[in-house]
């Protein structure tokens, strides 16, 4: 197969064993520098180092190891609702029962894991949108900040007391203090 | 003149001290003290534990009552519950070689890793139910408010659950910068409780408290957290029940091929949604 190298205003058409060749030459000139390097493991020490490593990976003792395996007698499983939301593992039993007391209320849950392409295509849904706008307008009602305008509250309560307006009880802050002057 | 010795040399004959081990940590027996415990299978026959649940009258205002017969409508919790039995069991091989060679007790620790494991298994069965509950205060990215938690006493005194009311979070849906711990910060959206003897002092001093918003808090490790967001419950002791089978067991065998002793543990139990309108998920988010 051929491969096409850029080579300033001009391509040059590259072949399998030129771009092996070219690749091993620069691999070897890595290697040389990596080597030539004083902070890293070089040579025999490098060799050493992945010799323990390797001896470690083929060898195996589990003298000093105490193996604990959990049994049950049963396999829990998951449902899933359509936006990925995991339910369980539950008990068969129980995630059959699950499954109807979510049918019984019109939420269809699934027994297989949605994909993340299932999972976008579903938010796409004007269902889930619907369903989304809902809860965002009870999270909105729930979150919202109670104290907020409590400022503005106050003062048009005391101006209605003082059958005035907000705006006069304002301006009492800006305006000069009689007693203040000739001080 | 001395001879000379090499610290090499002494370095060989300092023994190595070794203290007891430290076992991982793991979350314990957080939620079934709080559930309804039922006994029905307890040293009798039979694997599945029914409860029937039957549905209320409605009293009518008629002059004719001959004709009333018990409502046949829907009631609110399917009926039975059933709790099916299992067996929970973990085993230990514990190799002759690594018990002899051992400073501690190695079947202690054994015993101990095969007791926690169980425990953490039963935890696990019932904090996994959660998400049974079909009414969701919460969702996906969401943060608590303590709008969540006047909504779920709502719902469950709606329903006629009896008190006390649990609510079981993740740990860190209580303690993080989105969690319960924010209610009780003084911030301008902070529950009004400050000063001596109030929840909110509780929060300030001990970062914790019994009791918020009419629930009894318990923080359980259990709860798996999904992109930073899990589910936890409010309910109350009737909307979840346990049912155990056979109490916890150890039994040893000899492994002579394996020159090791097999110890294992097992317990039987199951557990099941009782009333669904006694429950409510909380999922919210962590961070």
């Amino acid at each position: 197969m051929e491969q096409k190298q850029k080579t300033g205003t001009k391509v040059v058409e590259e072949t399998l064993e030129q771009k092996i060749a070219r690749l091993e030459a620069e691999n070897k000139a890595l290697e040389e520098k990596v080597n030539a390097s004083t902070d890293l493991l070089k040579g025999e020490d490098a060799k050493f180092f992945r010799d323990m490593e390797l001896l470690d990976k083929k060898g195996r003792v589990d003298t000093m190891k105490i193996k604990v395996i959990e049994k049950n007698d049963h396999k829990n499983i998951s449902l899933w609702t359509l936006e990925g939301k995991r339910i369980g593992p539950l008990h068969p039993h129980n995630a059959k029962r699950t499954y109807n007391d979510f049918y019984k209320r019109g939420v269809r849950l699934l027994v297989e894991q949605p994909t993340a392409e299932q999972i976008a295509a579903y938010k796409e849904t004007p269902e889930y949108k619907q369903q989304r706008a809902k809860i965002d307008a009870i999270r909105a009602e729930r979150t919202k900040s109670k104290k907020k305008g409590e400022v503005e509250r106050l003062a048009a309560l005391i101006a209605a007391s003082m059958k005035t307006t907000p705006d006069q009880i304002n301006k009492l802050a800006s305006s000069p203090q009689p007693l203040a002057s000739g001080r | 003149m001395a001879a000379d010795t090499t610290t090499t040399t002494l370095t060989e004959a300092i023994p190595t001290m070794v203290t007891s081990a430290l076992l991982e940590l793991e979350e314990s027996d957080v939620v079934r003290p709080l559930v309804t415990l039922d006994t029905a299978l307890l040293r009798k026959p039979g694997i599945v534990s029914n409860t029937p649940i039957i549905q209320k009258l409605t009293s009518e205002a008629d002059d004719s009552l001959a004709s009333q017969a018990l409502d046949s409508g829907t009631g609110v919790d399917t009926s039975p519950s059933a709790a099916t039995a299992g067996v929970h069991g973990a085993y230990v091989q514990l190799k002759e070689i690594a018990a002899l060679g051992s400073v501690g007790n190695m079947a202690a620790v054994a015993g101990q890793l095969i007791g926690q494991c169980i425990v953490t298994r039963r935890d696990t069965d019932l904090v996994t139910l959660f998400t049974s509950f079909t009414t969701n205060e919460g969702a996906m990215s969401t943060n608590i408010a303590p709008a969540d938690f006047y909504d779920a006493y709502g719902t469950l005194r709606t329903y006629f659950a009896p008190l006390p009311y649990e609510c079981v979070l993740h740990p860190q849906q209580i303690w993080s910068s989105v969690g319960v711990i924010t209610f009780f910060d003084n911030s301008s959206d902070a529950i009004q409780t400050f000063g001596m003897g109030t929840v909110g002092e509780d929060w300030a001093r001990s970062g914790f408290s019994g009791m918020v918003l009419g629930f009894r808090m318990w923080a359980d490790a259990n709860i798996t957290l999904t992109s930073f967001n899990g589910s936890g419950a409010c309910f109350s002791h009737e909307g979840i029940k346990y049912t155990p089978k056979r109490g916890f067991r150890i039994d040893i065998e000899s492994d002579a091929p394996e020159v090791a002793v097999k110890i294992v543990g097992s317990e039987m139990w199951g557990e099941a949604i009782l009333r669904n309108t006694h429950g409510v998920e909380m999922q919210f988010d962590t961070v």
